[in-house]
């Protein structure tokens, strides 16, 4: 029952609509409000680019934890560039992510070369980086952007700020290249099983490092979009996002696909924001709301997928090992929730992946076929 | 020399171990040849160095009646040799099309073409008599030992392949699975191709193999049809080398 429902690989979307149900009730007002739906798409857009941040060495089984201290980094670089008008902010931005991606790089070459575990790596880099940052800026810096920067990532386009429009661009860049390059294939496979992956001639390390890199390069633009958003620069500024950005990613995993994946990442992003924000409205001037309710959803969702997982290991591999945290009980959970109704869809053609990625239900339609 | 595959003198040397000495082994297309040893007795390295994993100091690798070098995974791959590890090299994240297909997908406009890689695979499988996955979309991961072995064979054999080398196919099996894997081992051979199955369990080499070579301490004890042997000489060729066997001459080349 369970599984026809597919509250296992649809959870989030049920959760989204009980929120929308519960506080469209209890809080119809100011809930069911353009300005509230505005401001919730807006306010989670930081925290879903580092969401992609975090999801592409994912892919690849790495953890990067450093996405926040980038973030900060891409901030405090553009800032104090643009504070001094040494150069155009544009270009300031070009060298915030130029930074952000060598910071990735350098992450890359304790992972691979030097074989530290990611977990490790990333966190260590997350320090260098943030001591990097206090030494660039201690103070914090008011506004130094001009107009027609700011214009290019605010401004209203089609009802939002542009930069809400960018996230959408991001992620669907990021879902074609991972669901349907090669490249992207790779990187699923290197996160599945490296050595599978190595001998199937993938260059598993090269995959890894640039991951990193393309996940420090993202993080910096998530330090653009803080830009655009709040316009000022302070040293307490992005770590604050990692942790909601992990948790939308590690709950998106076990969404759809299970397996981290972009549209369940999004997915999941926004039912706990709206989540969130009806809380919010129902506990006012609340700051522990946030934080509790990410954590406990993280928790939940993440023992809901390795639960079905160790049920799956039992039936079928006696001796089989599980994987990563999260990743493998994601894994785990798509093996044990494949049921028939799922793949009596699955054999059916997925000629029909292009009709719409615009919307979370469309793309759950999408991604519902090539699961 | 109508043997597909020939190895000549091979030596190879890890550090101070000598791991190979002078094997020599014919591979026929249309058998199953299986390579028995005790552990250590160097079958994985024989196998690595076939599939280009390994590159021996010495010894000369004829295919085909033409001396090859293999330098690489690729370079065995082109000649037409795929290799079935007993990890079975499978990505628990993948589908049973992707994982077939890994490192080698069809792409059209640069992007995968998936219509077109889930047809060929289940052609593929159907002509393995595959047919007791339900899907071939389910990640691998949910998929029992005796499936996932079968879907590791029918990626080797995916690419016009000649000759499947199969690291202890049946290890990990139940019985029925086990079954399932031999059936699946005589329908390659069945199809004209040369098999190897590297195996410690005599059951299996007794049920499918056409040929059997022994390694005892990196050298090869003994190869002839396996109607040349039975149990007790095998384990003899396996255990001592052949020194109690007297019925028959070690590498009869």
């Amino acid at each position: 029952m369970i599984r026809r429902l597919g509250f296992d690989r649809f959870s989030a979307l049920y959760l989204w609509a009980l929120f929308m149900l519960y506080f469209g009730i209890t809080k119809h007002a100011t809930f069911f409000s353009s300005t509230t739906f505005k401001l919730v798409l807006q306010e989670n857009v930081i925290v879903g680019v580092l969401a992609l941040a975090f999801l592409v060495p994912l892919a690849t089984g790495t953890y990067d934890l450093a996405i926040g201290a980038q973030m900060s980094l891409s901030l405090v670089i553009s800032s104090t560039l643009a504070q001094h008008h040494t150069v155009p902010n544009l270009l300031g931005m070009v060298i915030a992510l130029v930074a952000c991606g060598v910071a990735g790089a350098v992450s890359g070459f304790f992972v691979v070369k030097l074989n530290v575990n990611s977990f490790i790596a990333t966190l260590g880099m997350s320090q260098v980086i943030t001591a990097v940052v206090y030494h660039t800026s201690f103070q914090s810096i008011n506004s130094p952007f001009t107009n027609s920067f700011e214009s290019i990532g605010a401004g209203n386009f089609l009802g939002v700020q542009r930069y809400v429009w960018y996230l959408l661009v991001l992620a669907i860049i990021l879902w074609f290249v991972l669901e349907h390059t090669p490249a992207g294939r790779f990187m699923f496979a290197t996160g599945g099983n490296p050595e599978a992956a190595r001998l199937a001639g993938v260059q598993t390390n090269r995959l890894v490092w640039s991951s990193l890199i393309v996940s420090g390069v993202i993080a910096g633009f998530a330090g653009v979009v803080y830009s655009w958003k709040v316009g000022d620069y302070d040293t307490t500024v992005g770590p604050g996002y990692l942790f909601p950005a992990v948790a939308a990613v590690f709950f998106g995993a076990s969404q759809l696909k299970g397996r981290a994946n972009v549209w369940g990442t999004m997915i999941a992003l926004y039912a706990l924001a709206w989540g969130i924000e009806g809380l919010q409205l129902t506990f006012i001037n609340s700051n522990w709301v946030q934080p509790a309710f990410e954590g406990v959803a993280l928790l939940l969702a993440v023992a809901l997928a390795s639960y079905q997982g160790v049920i799956r290991v039992r039936r079928a591999k006696p001796n089989a090992t599980p994987d990563a945290p999260g990743s493998g009980g994601a894994t785990a959970e798509a093996g044990g929730g494949g049921p028939p109704v799922v793949t009596s869809v699955a054999s059916s053609a997925p000629g029909s992946d292009a009709e719409g990625h615009t919307g979370p239900l469309a793309v759950t339609h999408g991604a519902d076929e090539s699961a | 020399m109508d043997e597909l595959l020939s190895i000549r003198g091979l030596h190879k040397r890890f550090g101070a171990v000598q791991a190979l000495t002078d094997v020599n082994l014919d591979v026929p297309a249309g058998q199953v040849t299986a390579l028995c040893g005790d552990n250590g007795a160097g079958k994985s390295v024989l196998i690595k160095c076939i599939a280009g994993t390994h590159q021996p100091e010495e010894g000369q690798i004829f295919w085909e009646g033409k001396p090859v070098h293999i330098r690489s995974a690729r370079d065995s791959s082109a000649l037409g040799i795929e290799t079935v590890y007993q990890d079975l090299a499978l990505s628990d994240n993948l589908d049973i099309v992707q994982n077939m297909f890994l490192g080698r997908e069809r792409t059209r406009y640069g992007l995968l073409d998936e219509n077109s890689m889930e047809k060929a695979a289940k052609e593929t499988l159907a002509g393995l008599h595959v047919t007791t996955v339900r899907s071939i979309r389910q990640p691998v991961g949910s998929l029992s030992g005796g499936q996932r072995q079968s879907v590791a064979v029918a990626k080797a054999v995916m690419w016009n392949s000649k000759l499947v080398i199969m690291d202890e196919p049946t290890a990990a099996l139940g019985v029925a699975q086990t079954t399932m894997v031999l059936d699946l081992i005589k329908r390659l051979r069945d199809r004209g191709l040369a098999v190897m199955v590297v195996s410690h369990n005599l059951n299996d080499v007794f049920a499918v193999a056409d040929r059997i070579a022994i390694l005892y301490l990196g050298r090869l004890a003994a190869q002839d049809a396996t109607s040349a042997f039975d149990r007790q000489s095998v384990v003899e060729y396996m255990t001592t080398g052949g020194l109690g066997v007297t019925t028959l001459r070690p590498d009869s080349k």
